[in-house]
């Protein structure tokens, strides 16, 4: 069921928003021209498409630069009278083919919209009919009012004409071979490689050998070409295992020393007990030996702490690995 | 640095505290096993069971005498005990500054003492054990009843923290504690001695603290007893001397020289006040233009069966007041008298007479030197002693040791002769002498030692 009041809104809006828009000072050149056709899905929603398209034509004109073929224009090329026929038209390249070289345009902006209850459902497909390819296609479900649908549709506009980029890919070869590579945090395979087809931009590549420090940078892929990247074993340099064995092993010998000296501590300051004062004297002389075991322990333990302490900083980036940091590549 | 650092502020154990615990000791034990002190020497164990302690170990020293540098007394038995101060009330631990440890008075007239495993007593009801339930400091209050009470302001005389002792071993027919003897089922009558059990010396003739070896300073003819160091009695160091300390009697000959617990005087009133069973003490110059308390008592001789248990005075010999007639009957070890008749020397100052009666064991005559006591027989006054003369009397054939009197009530009266029966020959010589044998001339019957006087002759 239509609700009269929300299409009677919609039009006035439309209207508004419409002469708004053609109130703008061009900024288009003469340049393409091209045909948008937006068809209702239902007859109820006829005048919706009519409004729709008059929207993208606003904003293709403003926007884009383009020159317009309008909807009546289009439909009297196409030689149909019909919602149907001229739908069937637009699902059959060939027929839009027709259609364009009659009206002149490269490209043909088509699509249909149709209402569901409060949603308005709406999808619109840039075709090039010299290819016979959909370059670009955008469905937008829209609620809320009729607010949300411009707005709606202008954003399907401008992502409808975004010139698509190329996409572009990245080699990396390393020597030795067979360094894993990861782009963007995703595990692509080993060295040599070739990416998958990358959109153009930054992109984070991370190369790891092992035993190895990892290479990490951020490269810019242009739209269409193949960036390489060939890494020398400067590039990979060995991480050294014995530093972490070393600090690691110490660290546990201070903590080992500790429980011990702190042990045998504890005892030594027990009270001497025996029988008779010289069965006392040889507990003494016993915690005596506790105490200088615990000493020793003390002392050791300290020592292992420093030994350790000295390779965890010495050695901290073959321990810890480095901070790794995206920078970009010069 | 590290090292040394962690070596500083490391563990050690509290040597200190080990040495200063008390660890009991068995001193009938082989080895006691008491180990060694700081020092590695060898420690003891001191007999403090001797005086109702807990025998503990403590550590070795040499001859028994005060260590006033260390603040320890050397005991016998070479046991280093920790000295005291008795007096002290400052302490709150008590003045071994302790609680294991009690403060045993060394001196009743001093403010000495060391410090043993025993809980000092200085009433009777501080004696809790039923059989050493007496305090020696009864004991001392009934032997120096002549001391007033308070003692006069030159006095010392603090008779607590002493040990308890078992007393009435022969009133009361019970037998004495482990390790100890009756006292007077060991010593002659003529000595006085106290109804108290008292220790027995060691096998090395040792004695706690207070005591001397009877045995080993008087010989072997002497019980092997341990004795309280008494004022006039026989010491070797002042760890033996309860009474006063260990003094030479300053005697010229060095082989009859006798050391004995003596307190310093001034004036013959302050040895007075001593005058008890064990003695009538005068106050005897030293030579230092002061004197000492001494009794002739002293020297009186050891107990001997025959010449060779006279080892304590160097010359003197057995002898026997009578011919004995049972091998154990004891003599005593006199000086032989001068040409077999006189004089005597005097002894400690004392005044000495030559014992014409006197005979070796087997009878023969062997007149021997003895303290010039009320009623023996002398040639001059200076061989009697105290106040006593030399006085003839018509009744006897010689001159006795005596006073002068005029009836017999006059006789008690004076101190060197109060306690014998004693009779003033009013109207011949006016003198106190003894009952008067058989066969002398008597006025009456109380004359004679016979209470019978039959045609002015005794019977």
């Amino acid at each position: 069921m239509t609700c009269p009041t929300f299409r009677l809104r919609l039009a006035s809006l439309f209207v508004v928003t419409g002469a708004c828009l053609l109130a703008t000072p061009s900024r288009a050149q003469a340049g393409e021209k091209i045909a948008v056709l937006v068809l209702a899905t239902a007859d109820k929603d006829a005048e919706l498409a009519d409004n729709l398209t008059e929207v993208i034509v606003a904003y293709a004109a403003q926007h884009g630069g383009f020159e317009i073929a309008g909807k009546e224009e289009f439909r009297a090329r196409l030689g149909v009278e019909s919602e149907r026929r001229t739908q069937a038209c637009l699902d059959d390249i060939s027929c839009l083919g027709r259609a364009g070289v009659s009206l002149g345009v490269r490209r043909i902006v088509a699509g249909s919209v149709g209402t569901r209850g409060k949603q308005v459902l709406f999808n619109l497909n840039l075709n090039n009919i010299q290819d016979g390819k959909v370059e670009s296609r955008v469905f937008r479900l829209v609620e809320g009012g009729v607010e949300n649908l411009i707005k709606a549709v202008q954003e399907a506009s401008s992502e409808l004409f975004r010139p698509r980029a190329e996409p572009g890919k990245i080699s990396v070869a390393s020597e030795p071979a067979g360094a894993r590579v990861a782009i963007d945090n995703a595990y692509l395979g080993i060295t040599p490689l070739l990416s998958p087809t990358l959109v153009a931009g930054k992109h984070n590549v991370r190369v790891e050998a092992t035993d190895c420090f990892p290479w990490t940078s951020r490269v810019d892929v242009r739209p269409g070409e193949e960036l390489q990247i060939k890494l020398s074993p400067d590039n990979l340099p060995r991480r050294r295992r014995w530093p972490a064995n070393t600090a690691y092993v110490s660290t546990g010998l201070a903590a080992v020393a500790l429980a011990a000296g702190t042990f045998l501590g504890v005892i030594s300051q027990l009270q001497p007990n025996g029988d008779s004062r010289q069965a006392a004297m040889q507990d003494l002389e016993q915690k005596r030996s506790f105490a200088r075991a615990a000493n020793i322990a003390f002392i050791a333990s300290g020592t292992m702490a420093a030994v350790a302490l000295y390779h965890f900083i010495r050695y901290q980036d073959d321990i810890f690995g480095r901070n790794e940091r995206y920078e970009d590549a010069p | 640095m590290l090292a040394l650092a962690a070596l500083a502020l490391g563990c050690s154990v509290d040597e200190d505290a080990f040495q200063a615990r008390v660890f009991t000791c068995d001193t009938a034990a082989r080895d006691p096993l008491c180990g060694t002190d700081r020092d590695g020497q060898p420690m003891t164990c001191f007999a403090a069971s001797q005086l109702d302690g807990t025998d503990f170990c403590t550590q070795a020293c040499g001859e028994p005498m005060s260590l006033p540098d260390e603040g320890a007394v050397c005991a016998q038995g070479s046991a280093k005990l920790a000295a005291c101060r008795p007096d002290d009330t400052t302490t709150p631990a008590g003045p071994c500054g302790r609680n294991d440890l009690g403060c045993l008075r060394t001196d009743v007239t001093a403010d000495e003492g060391v410090c043993v495993t025993m809980e000092p007593c200085s009433v009777d009801r501080d004696c809790p054990n039923p059989v050493r339930s007496t305090c020696a400091a009864t004991f001392f209050n009934d032997l120096y009843a002549k001391i007033p009470k308070p003692p006069p302001s030159n006095t010392y005389w603090h008779s607590d923290h002493l040990y308890c002792l078992q007393r009435d071993c022969v009133k009361g027919g019970a037998s004495c504690g482990p390790g100890q003897s009756c006292l007077p089922l060991l010593v002659g009558a003529a000595a006085h001695p106290p109804d108290i059990c008292v220790p027995n010396c060691d096998s090395q003739d040792r004695c706690p603290p207070n005591h001397f070896c009877f045995s080993k300073l008087s010989g072997s003819g002497s019980p092997h007893i341990c004795l309280p160091g008494l004022l006039g009695f026989l010491c070797e160091s002042d760890v033996d001397c309860i009474v006063g300390k260990c003094v030479s009697d300053r005697e010229p000959d060095p082989a009859l020289e006798l050391k004995l617990c003596t307190v310093p005087c001034s004036h013959e009133d302050e040895c007075e006040i001593y005058d008890s069973d064990q003695g009538k003490f005068v106050c005897q110059p030293d030579g230092n233009g002061s004197g000492r308390c001494a009794t002739p008592d002293a020297y009186r001789g050891a107990r001997c069966y025959d010449d060779a248990d006279c080892t304590r005075d160097e010359g003197t010999s057995c002898v026997f007041s009578s011919k004995p007639t049972a091998p154990s009957d004891q003599g005593t070890c006199s000086r032989l008298c001068p040409d077999g008749a006189g004089p005597c020397t005097p002894r400690g100052g004392f005044g000495h007479v030559c014992l014409p009666f006197t005979v070796a064991r087997d009878g023969t005559s062997k007149p021997g030197c003895y303290p010039g006591y009320f009623g023996l027989p002398c040639t001059a006054d200076d061989q009697c002693v105290g106040d006593l003369i030399c006085a003839p009397t018509p009744e006897l054939p010689y001159k006795v040791c005596t006073t002068l009197c005029r009836d017999d009530a006059d006789c008690p009266v004076d101190r060197w002769v109060a306690g014998n029966r004693a009779i003033c020959t009013v109207g011949s010589g006016s003198i106190c002498v003894l009952p008067l044998p058989a066969k002398a001339p008597c006025k009456n019957a109380s004359w004679c030692q016979s209470n019978k006087c039959t045609g002015g002759t005794c019977e």
